[in-house]
């Protein structure tokens, strides 16, 4: 798990730029699928066969997109200007160094010296218009051949264990979903699923309005990394949630009320199994779930997600037990009698 | 010598202020292949000493500083660590930012951040100060951390576009590599004095590496080698110099004034791009140390424009290094050559 996570964590991603990610997961899933299908917004559903066919459809989702920036403009002096492509607090972006486009061409975005500041000046952020990108260019022209409006940028940060179970990368969000889908679909599995892999969860969970279109199903499961803000700054519910706690269940976020019998089921089955599980003391964000669970005549909805620290920033830290244990809880989850999910 | 490689190689040791012996090491080895011989000394500078064989000789003293600012473990609170400042950090750039924990084995760490999802558009135009961020190393050894533990920023050497390179400690290892640069240039020159180049500790928390090798080296002339301020986008360009445009020479009270005549004199006759940067007072850099170590010294300043200084994202021209060591250079074999009434 810990190694499908280090690949597509050094994948890039933006959301509406998944190609990296989309090619090699279909490369990936060749072996195991039955089926493979990329649709015109750029989902891929995978199709597995397992040992029996279900009566109703399940489909499994991550979202293979990650926050990213945008390139607006090239000025006179070769700097770029550019937006957030999804929900970046623009705090995070300083002093970091970024890719630019699929030549992954390397800079930076600065910040003015300490030197040069007042102290009132220090205690703003800098609007996202005084950002900039620095490729190293001095020059609209040549600044222009290597890269124009539109193209994304991502972080530049690489995938590194901090201790045994401490990892550190960017986009753990959703790769770690994405991670759980592969492992999964290298297993044998109890029944017939869908696992869908969606562009644009970032920008407002577009690849999920159409993969629930397409695959029509009956129950889904959302695979997500979310915030844990377990922090010292952070206090009571404000924590949201805290690494090493096990698997949380979704109950509510912003966009999706969860479907309260697949919740207890998902909750009495990992009680039973002796799987961490926990529940966010916050209700915040959003996933697929918001789209997918109102899709065509409606669908029941739940999740599983790996608590993320500093989500949306060049550095997430995770917990691989915790990954672990979205990967038990969703494998025992396929495999259950069908007949006890409709309960 | 590749400038690049020298930054390279010195940029695997960190060297946060109070804590260089590792990079002084590797430093005085670099020296050793320029240089005849090396001395340590107890803060933790390094001397590299190039003699001319002559008993009494005069001495030029050649000097970048080799620490860099960082961070600082006071303690604990949660699985995470405090920290405090070493050096002038904004605490603007630390959000969401990879260090590396220099305890025994160093660790890397996370710097921590507030989810965007719990924050609202009003608190995101405020910055975080330091103590609102921990570092983040995972989970904590049985042993713990020390407090008093220093720490960097993580971030190796990158080649941009154009000649620019960007990495944390640019500040000062720029000039470092400059001077090399010049003096394995001078290989095989005579000259008629001696030259010390000192890579000093300490400056970033106020210049106290070079009181010390001032007074220890006791030279006749000193030419100090920082960075200064490239221009960069909203910078009041009258305080900046274009990244690109060659080396500064220090002009004020701060520097002496015949150095600075006899620098700028070179650097026109060599045609070697540079600019004037005035000081009205403290240049900011070991100049102002050194230039009352014992009864004064003669002391001149060089500078390199910087880009985002005292950043994890510090840039820098290549070409601009280049002038640098170039002048360097020239200004010894005038030296050498009788230089005026130097």
């Amino acid at each position: 798990m810990t190694e499908k996570l280090n690949k597509l964590c050094s994948l890039t991603g933006s959301s509406g730029f998944e190609d990296e990610v989309r090619n090699y997961i279909r490369e990936h899933v060749a072996d195991y699928a039955d089926e493979i299908r990329e649709d015109s917004i750029g989902n891929l559903i995978v199709f597995k066969k397992g040992a029996n066919r279900r009566k109703k459809k399940l489909m499994v989702c991550a979202h293979m997109d990650e926050v990213g920036m945008i390139i607006k403009e090239v000025t006179a002096d070769g700097y770029l200007k550019f937006d957030f492509v999804g929900g970046v607090d623009r705090r995070v972006a300083i002093g970091k160094r970024v890719l630019v486009g699929d030549k992954k061409i390397p800079g930076l975005i600065g910040l003015r010296a300490i030197h040069l500041t007042t102290k009132e000046e220090r205690k703003k952020t800098p609007k996202l218009s005084e950002l900039c990108i620095d490729i190293g260019c001095e020059k609209k022209p040549s600044a222009e051949k290597l890269v124009s409006p539109g193209d994304y940028a991502i972080f530049d940060s690489d995938v590194k264990m901090l201790s045994e179970h401490r990892i550190k990368a960017r986009a753990i969000d959703d790769r770690a979903g994405c991670a759980v889908m592969l492992k999964l679909l290298e297993e044998d599995l109890a029944y017939d699923t869908y696992f869908a892999f969606t562009v644009q969860e970032e920008v407002g969970c577009r690849g999920a309005v159409s993969a629930s279109y397409s695959v029509e199903p009956d129950l889904a499961l959302v695979i997500e990394g979310t915030t844990a803000a377990d922090i010292p700054s952070s206090e009571g519910a404000g924590r949201v949630c805290s690494l090493a706690n096990g698997a949380v269940i979704g109950c509510m976020d912003g966009s999706t009320i969860y479907d309260k019998k697949l919740f207890e089921f998902l909750r009495r089955l990992a009680e039973e199994k002796g799987i961490k599980w926990q529940m966010k003391s916050k209700v915040a964000g959003g996933t697929d779930a918001g789209k997918i669970h109102i899709s065509k005549k409606g669908v029941r909805t739940t999740s599983l997600s790996v608590p993320t620290r500093y989500i949306h920033s060049p550095s997430c830290v995770a917990d691989t037990r915790d990954m672990e244990a979205v990967l038990m809880l969703a494998r025992e989850f396929i495999n259950s009698e069908e007949e006890k999910l409709y309960v | 010598m590749d400038i690049l490689s020298v930054i390279n190689k010195l940029s695997e040791h960190p060297s946060p202020s109070g804590f260089e012996l590792s990079a002084s090491a590797r430093c005085a080895n670099l020296m050793s292949r320029f240089l005849d011989s090396t001395d340590p000394d107890k803060l933790g500078n390094v001397y590299g000493i190039r003699k001319c064989g002559k008993r009494k000789a005069k001495c030029l003293l050649l000097d970048a500083h080799i620490d860099e600012i960082g961070l600082i473990v006071t303690g604990m609170r949660d699985g995470f660590l405090t920290f405090s400042t070493l050096g002038g950090v904004d605490p603007r750039i630390l959000p969401a930012g990879e260090v590396t924990v220099l305890s025994d084995p160093p660790r890397c760490g996370i710097i921590t951040a507030s989810p965007p999802h719990l924050q609202t558009a009003k608190e995101m135009e405020n910055s975080l100060s330091i103590d609102d961020l921990y570092i983040d190393i995972g989970e904590i050894p049985d042993e713990g951390i020390a407090i008093g533990t220093p720490v960097v920023f993580n971030s190796q050497p990158v080649k941009l576009r154009e000649n620019y390179i960007s990495a944390r400690a640019l500040d000062d290892r720029a000039s470092l590599a400059a001077i090399l640069r010049a003096i394995e240039m001078l290989k095989g020159k005579k000259l008629t004095f001696d030259i010390v180049v000192s890579a000093t500790v300490q400056e970033e928390v106020g210049c106290r590496g070079a009181t010390v090798a001032g007074y220890a080296i006791n030279p006749d002339w000193a030419v100090v080698v920082d960075v200064t301020h490239a221009t960069t986008p909203g910078a009041d360009k009258s305080s900046t110099f274009d990244a690109g445009s060659g080396v500064c020479i220090g002009v004020g009270p701060n520097m002496t004034r015949r150095m600075s005549d006899a620098l700028t004199s070179v650097a026109k006759d060599k045609k070697i791009p540079h600019t004037i940067e005035v000081c009205s007072g403290n240049s900011g850099t070991n100049a102002w140390s050194l230039q009352t170590v014992r009864e004064g010294i003669a002391t001149g300043l060089l500078s390199i424009p910087l880009k985002y200084m005292h950043t994890p994202v510090e840039t820098v021209k290549k070409n601009d290094i280049e002038a640098t060591a170039k002048l360097i250079y020239e200004f010894v074999l005038y030296l050498s050559s009788g230089g005026g009434k130097l």
